[in-house]
């Protein structure tokens, strides 16, 4: 599911909180505890044009936000992390589920290989150091989707650390200015998803589906490096497109396996930072950038009410728009971390120091998996703006929807047309009527060649640009298109070419 | 027995040099405040009834008390007794699986193919295993034999010195 290229962000990364006339306490869209309305998520997204307009009044100081996330992934893989059940997003329920799963006494955790080289790999794609020993741990605490009680993840020793992602977002009015910013990586872990719990308050009781329960999670833990929901939520969908590139992850926010916690303060420039708060439940590529925003916003208007923050965790209320304190969470939790005593310390190799001799099913070798890295999204981009000359924004677009590079490539590969030519149709004509009709790429009605076969008419001036572009209307359902396309041709052969010639021609194009 | 298992980690999380952060107890103290018992009783959901089982938490951390006369110092922590074995890695082939009634058996509620839980999260897993009828002597028991099993297992490798390392085992 592909985010809209963004329009602005942050600029100066500096937040003003936009009160009307002096200490008003309800600013202009800026929401409240008590004055709730529907609209609010949008009016404070629209609210920042306006105020990246004004400049500081006289004794309004600037506000900083600080934003660091908690991504999980779930890893593509056949079984779970620690046990031979399958990993399957729609099952019925407690099919998928093995005794371990189940956390039946007795039962044991066996290490999935394919979870490890997926965690490598994401470490060694997001440039992070791989800790040759990591350890896992258990994290305790109740809720009826944890059957043992614990969770087991890497808390101590993950097993990557001290990476960074780089993402662009656009700046300025401008839609074309784009940046490129930083954000660093705290650390990659293994750890075990939950089950799912299914709440009828009807009856008022708790429906326990174990099928998720045990699949392998990545844990990419970000720095608070960004500074605002649009950094974000373009760092988030800049690593779903690398664990989509390595295939690690099919990352698909839709279907669950892309989570996203937010930790948010806000704090004058300069001074020390503010307390923060966990809003969770960021489920939505669409809804993250509008929720921190909303947060940040919140947090703003509180302090500057002369309220507090508290250190708490929240939620987002995708119907109203706004976080929520959640109330099972109030106090810090205690999650009486101690050490997996089941499973030994994880140890990976690298070509320097295999050791002689080893099953080679029993060793991961970490080089091994560097070369056998596939070409990341980054790459591929600058890959696009050398060869085709494209614009920058251009090759972002391309790699934004599913399948559209495919495409792009193949009708590069049967047309003699220029790459400019090509870029421009792929991204503005042909997207644009994907878009229309609400389709992929893959069920797209025109195919590669038959938009190659266009464009080489249209390069050898056979026929206009706008007779093109009828050819698509035809292609969309217009059969009156066609009539006009022959007359177009006439007038272009200049009154030489037989009309039923032409018909005949245009229809067997058509039909491709 | 089970006290003693948690003091050890109290104290594993709070004095260990890649500790994890947690709420400590009072460093040096021997008395159990009532807001210690409340906070254990509340994460681990043991029940200590009464003044005699407090007063015998307090014996345990006394006699745990005196790992602390060993001179720990540029040693690093041994995390676990299984630090030279080799971690067996798993092919990521679907295995198990398949078995929802034999699982649904277990529940004490059942709804369509669903484990049925009470709403609530901390007591709903104890009331789900052991009925809603449960006395908190039978959720600590529970958490005893849980732990313990891991521990047998534990001797039971290290004993037998299996090549293999952990094996998914069930009875």
């Amino acid at each position: 599911m592909a985010t809209p290229m963004l329009r602005w962000c942050c600029p100066g990364r500096r937040w003003i909180f936009a009160g009307i006339g002096g200490g008003s306490r309800h600013g202009r869209g800026v929401p409240t505890g008590s004055t709730s309305s529907g609209k609010k998520g949008q009016s404070s997204v629209a609210q920042q044009p306006l105020i990246t307009a004004q400049k500081p009044r006289k004794g309004e100081r600037e506000w900083a936000a600080v934003v660091g996330l908690e991504i999980h992934a779930q890893i593509a893989s056949n079984s779970k992390l620690f046990s031979g059940s399958q990993v399957d997003f729609a099952a019925p329920p407690n099919s998928l589920v093995s005794f371990f799963d189940a956390s039946l006494p007795g039962t044991l955790p066996v290490l999935n290989r394919r979870c490890v080289e997926a965690a490598v790999m994401t470490g060694l794609a997001l440039d992070c150091h791989i800790n040759r020993k990591s350890l896992f741990d258990r994290k305790h605490y109740f809720y009826a989707d944890l059957p043992a009680g614990y969770q087991i993840t890497q808390q101590r020793l993950p097993i990557a650390v001290n990476g960074s992602l780089a993402y662009s977002v656009c700046v300025g009015k401008r839609w074309s200015q784009m940046v490129t910013r930083t954000v660093g990586v705290k650390q990659i872990q293994l750890e075990q998803d939950s089950g799912k719990s299914l709440h009828d308050n009807l009856r008022s009781q708790t429906l326990i589906d174990l099928n998720r329960a045990g699949v392998g999670l990545l844990e990419v833990v970000l720095e608070p490096d960004m500074s605002c929901g649009e950094e974000a939520a373009a760092a988030v969908r800049e690593l779903q497109l690398i664990l989509q590139a390595l295939g690690t992850s099919q990352a698909n926010m839709a279907e669950g396996q892309l989570r996203v916690d937010a930790n948010i303060s806000v704090h004058h420039p300069g001074e020390p930072l503010g307390v923060r708060t966990e809003v969770k439940n960021l489920n939505s590529a669409r809804f993250l950038a509008k929720a921190i925003d909303y947060e940040i916003q919140r947090q703003i208007s509180e302090l500057e009410n002369g309220g507090k923050i508290l250190n708490e965790t929240r939620s987002f209320d995708y119907k109203l728009g706004c976080t929520v304190p959640m109330r099972d969470k109030e106090g810090k939790q205690d999650y009486r971390f101690m050490p997996e005593p089941n499973l030994p310390p994880l140890l990976l190799y690298d070509s320097g120091s295999l050791p002689t001799g080893a099953d080679p099913q029993q060793v991961i070798d970490i080089d091994q998996l560097r070369e056998r890295l596939p070409e990341l999204p980054r790459v591929t981009r600058e890959k696009l703006v050398r060869q085709y000359g494209m614009l920058p924004e251009h090759s972002f677009a391309l790699l934004n929807e599913v399948g559209l590079l495919e495409f792009f490539q193949n009708v590069i590969k049967e047309t003699r047309a220029e790459p400019k030519k090509v870029t421009s149709w792929v991204l503005n004509t042909f997207l644009g009527f994907l878009k229309q009709q609400n389709l992929a790429v893959s069920e797209s009605p025109v195919t590669p060649s038959a938009l190659a076969e266009l464009l080489d008419l249209l390069d050898r001036k056979a026929i206009s640009s706008s007779a093109a572009k009828q050819v698509t209307d035809v292609k969309k359902g217009n059969p009156r298109a066609i009539n006009k396309l022959i007359g177009l041709v006439r007038r272009a052969t200049l009154g030489r070419a037989d009309p039923t010639v032409i018909k005949e021609v245009l229809e067997r194009q058509l039909s491709s | 027995m089970w006290a003693r298992a948690v003091w050890l980690g109290l104290r594993a999380s709070a004095g260990g040099r890649r500790g994890f952060p947690s709420k400590a107890a009072h460093q040096g103290s021997r008395r159990v405040t009532a807001e210690l018992i409340e906070h254990l009783e509340r994460l681990a959901l043991v029940d200590f009834g009464s003044q005699e089982a407090v007063a015998r938490l307090e014996k345990a951390i006394a006699f745990a008390d005196r790992l602390r006369a060993v001179d720990t110092d540029g040693v690093e922590p041994m995390e676990s007794v299984l630090e030279d074995r080799c971690l067996y890695l798993r092919s990521d082939n679907v295995v198990e699986g398949n078995c929802a009634e034999e699982l649904l058996q277990n529940s004490h509620r059942v709804v369509e193919e669903y484990f049925v839980a009470p709403p609530g999260p901390a007591s709903c897993l104890m009331e789900e295993v052991l009925g809603t009828e449960n006395m908190r002597e039978e959720a600590t028991s529970f958490i005893y034999v849980k732990s313990h099993q891991d521990l047998g297992s534990l001797l039971h490798q290290s004993l037998l010195l299996n090549p293999e390392g952990p094996q998914n085992h069930k009875f």
